[in-house]
């Protein structure tokens, strides 16, 4: 008896083996006629936008979604996904990324917008030298867009299909695209160019703006020289008879659909003094923006909606820095800001702020359902989580005509889970993006991650890797001896930044990595007096080597890292 | 009868709207600090005295004072009381302190890089500091606008700004803006100037820059008169801090440490048309105190602070009293989040080392300084209709035996030492609660199943300032 109910299985699965295959065929014979169809049956339907449908069916063709629902005829040429027993969302976007653009090399020549003196006006200026690379309002990222067939595997295979995408370089960091992640020609990918200005509010490295100060003056200087290349260039266009022609800027060209409120500018700003500086200066110019971040933002959340402001909140929380010996030398301010951090969107939906959620360019793709999981643990409700990777950052980001919901007639972006999207146990089984299955793969072999305590050299793309990370014991050759010191170091994309102490003090520090070379500055205050001293060194493993250079000298200097 | 009904609600809710403003004005807006040692700053000190608060502006001062009877009563019984300490020159509560890159950086704001969670604004507040003059570094010969700020410690920065604040600009001259013989910094070019020369040239041709800016919009503001529509000049935040100067609108605070270099700023700004308004650091103002007298400009120095670079080798710790008496507004500052704490000691160091009265010394951290940050219509002193900022010291703040009790900034209670010793055992308890939580947090192992086993997820920490 129970042998025979075996039996009885295996047949069954047989049959449903040869129907699937007869699908296939079927199928490829029809993709010749130009058609690619599918049917996703079986599964709980989460609509998003609509009611949730079990045993539903969800018809794809040519790339979009063309059926929904619980008694759907399924198409005869369409090869079924049997999702018994599964989910089905819509594929999740991630606002905020830098996939598929490889980080620009480090340029250290700015020609100091607002710094230098203003430039002289007539033809002969006019090749004068672009900005460099982070601070190039004009950069395109659908320009820069890098891609071959397996370069988004990682993201796919956690369900998300669509992004954001920009440079994380520098202060005006280009313009973003919004990508579909599948396929392997950038212009295939690409669902709207431009979608947004990404800032940051980053230094330029030894050129100016050379600190936070100078970040503001050279933003303000660029936004004001644009109104009036604005008002210069109408000027000429209404009566060019007579008129001396303007000289062309790229870079002012690219600021305009800013000025005039058309494009948006995201900045990124984390803290709450961050986000009220990015609004204060959204303000002052007028612009249309968005907050990428918001790590902080469960303190101000009733004043961003005072603010109609919008945030994409990062799922890239804050973490213990993997040098710490002594937890109690971390200050309480520190340590509640870590505990607070997954509260953020929670807060936000709360106060009725308009969120998405974001990886943050996390650097396992993994981490983002773990750690949006970690925001419902922390009070956002489950079915605005789902939101907040949907169907929030479809409608922030002007695409929910096609993207962020299960409808007819949207593209068919879809994720198949085992089961619910947070639950840990939870595996994606199926993956559309533009209609077609991508094969979903382990993130072991995802690629681009890093090691354990972001030490292991290497980085996903456009992220940096945890090259610097970590506690140095440095000693450096200075004119009067050797002076023993502790370098320590967090790393955040390719910038860097923590804290140096010596005898003479504890000073905080800032820099950047590109390939294993760490460049980083601070400014000691020895004795009242503020002494800049730069650095730069080859990191090989756990040792670096360098100089320093401070009051008209330079100085060797080696260090190793401390084991954790 | 309708309308009896509606006057009859007017009155009534007219009565209650009174009523409560009546309650509201004196349960919440008067303080009166009793029987205390009232260092005044600016006219003398009064034994036995009292202060009555009154919606945070000091109502009366004196041996016979009177409160409503809702204030909120401070005996300070044994007790002294000074205006809060002004520290001249802090970097304290910035994010940002040196905009380098340039030899003039007019166009860089402090007010764009306030850190209202700075711990040393709580720490300076604990010793009796009341407001800060946060200023732009001295890396180059024409830094960036500083901010005044109060220490409201637990407000935003919007808050803790000076009301109406008076606008301020670093100037630097010497050894720190030529960068003691222009290094070549990996990454930097090697930047103009490399000489105290030099240093005047920069400052002389932003200022010829800053002329013939004002110029052209001058000629712009005149055609506009004229009824055409010309295209207004390219605004350049640079030359605007810069005219603003010429203006007078914007104050020029100039470190600088040699007496050659000060006559050559002070000739500078004769030939240009505007006044330094303070000299900082100035270690050798003796030698010049004549000359800074006569420009009037102020003097803001250490007590005691030499020999830490080779400019400052000629430094005594009669500068202070000597630039006081030869008629310079003269004060003592930190630059130094450390002295900051204690700015009462440093003003107490000028009585040993020149002679000076309690009061002299007590505004050199008080009065002067307000009046060189020309807020002292507001603070400085204590006096009838200023701002309560005040310090209850236990003895005399002069006495390395005394400590401060209690900070008043607009008469609220911003420190109050019993408290913060009754807070430290919650607080401890948190961080150890929050310690702990994280260990447990990373001993959770992978987030997800799919995750190989790593260890605890370490992605990129953030550094979430920008020091």
């Amino acid at each position: 008896m129970k042998n025979n109910r075996y039996l009885t299985l295996a047949c069954a699965v047989a049959l449903a083996l040869t129907a699937v295959n007869w699908a296939a065929t079927r199928g490829a014979a029809a993709r010749g006629s130009g058609d690619d169809a599918y049917a996703i049956s079986g599964g709980t339907v989460v609509t998003v936008t609509g009611a949730t449908i079990p045993n539903g069916v969800v018809v794809i063709r040519n790339g979009l979604i063309t059926a929904v629902g619980a008694n759907v005829p399924i198409p005869a040429d369409a090869r079924v996904i049997d999702a018994k027993g599964m989910m089905v969302y819509p594929g999740l976007i991630d606002s905020y990324t830098s996939l598929g653009i490889s980080a620009p090399a480090p340029q250290t020549q700015g020609r100091g917008r607002g710094g230098g003196p203003p430039a002289v006006a007539g033809p002969a200026a006019a090749s004068e030298e672009a900005e460099p690379p982070g601070l190039q309002p004009e950069l395109m990222a659908a320009d820069e867009l890098k891609v071959t067939a397996d370069t988004f595997d990682p993201q796919r295979s956690t369900g998300v299909t669509t992004a954001l995408s920009a440079s994380r370089t520098g202060l005006f960091r280009g313009q973003s695209a919004i990508i579909n992640l599948g396929g392997d020609e950038p212009e295939k990918l690409i669902l709207k160019s431009p979608a947004s200005l990404n800032v940051g509010f980053n230094t330029a490295r030894g050129a100016y703006p050379g600190s936070l100060l100078g970040v503001f003056a050279y933003m303000r200087q660029s936004l004001l020289d644009a109104q009036h290349y604005r008002e210069e260039w109408a000027r000429y266009n209404r009566n060019k008879r007579g008129v001396t022609r303007p000289q062309v800027d790229k870079s002012l060209e690219a600021l305009q659909p800013v000025i005039n409120g058309e494009l948006p500018v995201i900045f990124w700003a984390e803290s709450v003094r961050e986000m009220k500086r990015a609004v204060a200066m959204a303000e002052e110019f007028k612009l249309k923006y968005m907050i990428a971040g918001g790590t902080e933002s469960y303190e101000i959340a009733d004043w961003l909606k005072q603010k109609n402001a919008t945030v994409l909140v990062s799922l890239n929380y804050p973490q213990r820095p993997a040098n710490i010996d002594d937890p109690e030398s971390e200050s309480l301010r520190v340590l509640r800001g870590r505990a607070n951090a997954p509260k953020s969107a929670g807060a936000l939906s709360k106060a009725g702020v308009r969120f998405a959620l974001q990886s943050g360019n996390l650097s396992r793709p993994q981490d983002f359902l773990a750690n949006a999981a970690r925001a419902i643990e922390a009070g956002l409700p489950k079915d605005e989580a789902i939101k907040a990777m949907t169907l929030y950052p479809a409608q922030i980001l002007g695409i929910a005509e096609q993207l962020g919901s299960i409808e007819q007639g949207k593209i068919a972006n879809i994720v198949v889970t085992s089961g619910d999207l947070f639950d840990k146990k939870t595996q994606v089984k199926h993956v559309f993006v533009d209609g077609k299955p991508y094969t979903v793969k382990a993130p072991a072999a995802s690629g681009g991650g890093r090691g354990p305590g972001g030490r292991t050299p290497g980085g996903g793309p456009g992220g940096g890797g945890g090259m610097a990370a970590g506690s140095w014991s440095i000693t450096i050759s200075s004119p009067n001896g050797e002076v023993e010191g502790t370098l320590t170091l967090r790393q955040s994309g390719d910038s860097v930044s923590g804290e140096i102490s010596s005898p003479f003090g504890t000073f905080p520090v800032t820099g950047h990595i590109s390939g294993n070379q760490l460049t980083y500055e601070y400014t000691a205050n020895i004795q009242g007096e503020q002494i800049p001293i730069s650095a730069s060194g080859t990191i090989e493993g756990n040792s670096i080597r360098g100089t320093m250079s401070a009051m008209g000298t330079s100085f060797g200097f080696t260090g190793t890292r401390t084991p954790r | 009868m309708k309308r009896f009904k509606t006057v009859f609600l007017f009155v009534l809710v007219a009565a209650l709207v009174v009523a409560a403003q009546a309650q509201q004005g004196n349960s919440s807006g008067e303080t009166l600090i009793r029987n205390a040692t009232i260092m005044t700053a600016s006219h003398g000190t009064i034994e036995n005295g009292s202060i009555l608060i009154r919606n945070g502006k000091i109502a009366a001062v004196g041996k016979d004072v009177k409160a409503g009877p809702n204030a909120k009563i401070i005996d300070a019984t044994g007790m002294y009381v000074t205006p809060g300490f002004i520290d001249a020159h802090s970097h304290t509560a910035l994010d940002a302190i040196n905009e380098g890159a340039l030899s003039v950086t007019a166009m860089v704001r402090n007010l764009d890089v306030i850190n209202d969670t700075d711990i040393n604004i709580y720490r300076q507040l604990a010793g009796g500091t009341t407001t800060i003059h946060p200023m732009h570094g001295s890396a180059n010969s024409i830094g960036g606008q500083n901010v005044i700020l109060k220490l409201k410690w637990g407000k935003s920065a919007e808050e803790m700004i000076f009301p109406d604040m008076p606008r301020t600009i670093k100037f630097a001259l010497g050894e720190n803006p030529k960068r003691r013989g222009n290094p070549t910094v990996p990454g930097q070019s090697a930047r103009f100037p490399a000489t105290r020369m030099g240093v005047e040239e920069t400052i002389r041709e932003a200022f010829v820059q800053g002329r013939e800016y004002m110029k052209k919009w001058d000629e712009y503001e005149a055609a506009i008169k004229r009824g055409e529509k010309p295209l207004p000049p390219r605004r350049d935040l640079k030359l605007d801090a810069i005219a603003d100067i010429l203006r007078g609108k914007l104050l020029v605070h100039s470190h600088c440490y040699r007496s050659d270099e000060i006559l050559m700023l002070i000739n500078l700004a004769d030939e240009f048309g505007f006044k330094i308004q303070t000299f900082q650091h100035v270690l050798e103002g003796y030698k010049v105190a004549k000359e800074i007298a006569a420009h009037g400009a102020g003097g803001s120095t250490f007590s005691d602070w030499w020999a830490y670079k080779i400019e400052a080798y000629d430094a005594i710790p009669g500068n202070a009293a000597i630039m006081l008496h030869k008629g310079i507004v003269t004060s003592i500052n930190s630059d130094s989040a450390d002295l900051a704490r204690r700015l009462y000691q440093e003003a107490a160091k000028t009585i040993k080392y020149g002679n000076l009265t309690d009061e002299e010394a007590l505004r050199l951290v008080t009065l002067n300084p307000a009046i060189q940050l020309k807020i002292d219509n507001r603070v400085g002193s204590i006096d009838v209709g200023k701002d309560a900022d005040l310090a209850i010291f236990n003895g005399h703040p002069f006495s390395v035996y005394s400590r401060p009790e209690m900070t008043l900034i607009e008469g609220e209670v911003y420190f109050d030492r019993k408290a913060d010793i009754a807070r430290r055992e919650q607080l401890a308890k948190e961080k150890k609660d929050l310690i702990e939580r994280e260990k447990k947090m990373s001993g959770r192992g992978p987030e997800r199943p799919e995750t190989p086993d790593e260890g605890p997820p370490i992605d990129d920490p953030k550094g979430h300032n920008h020091r």
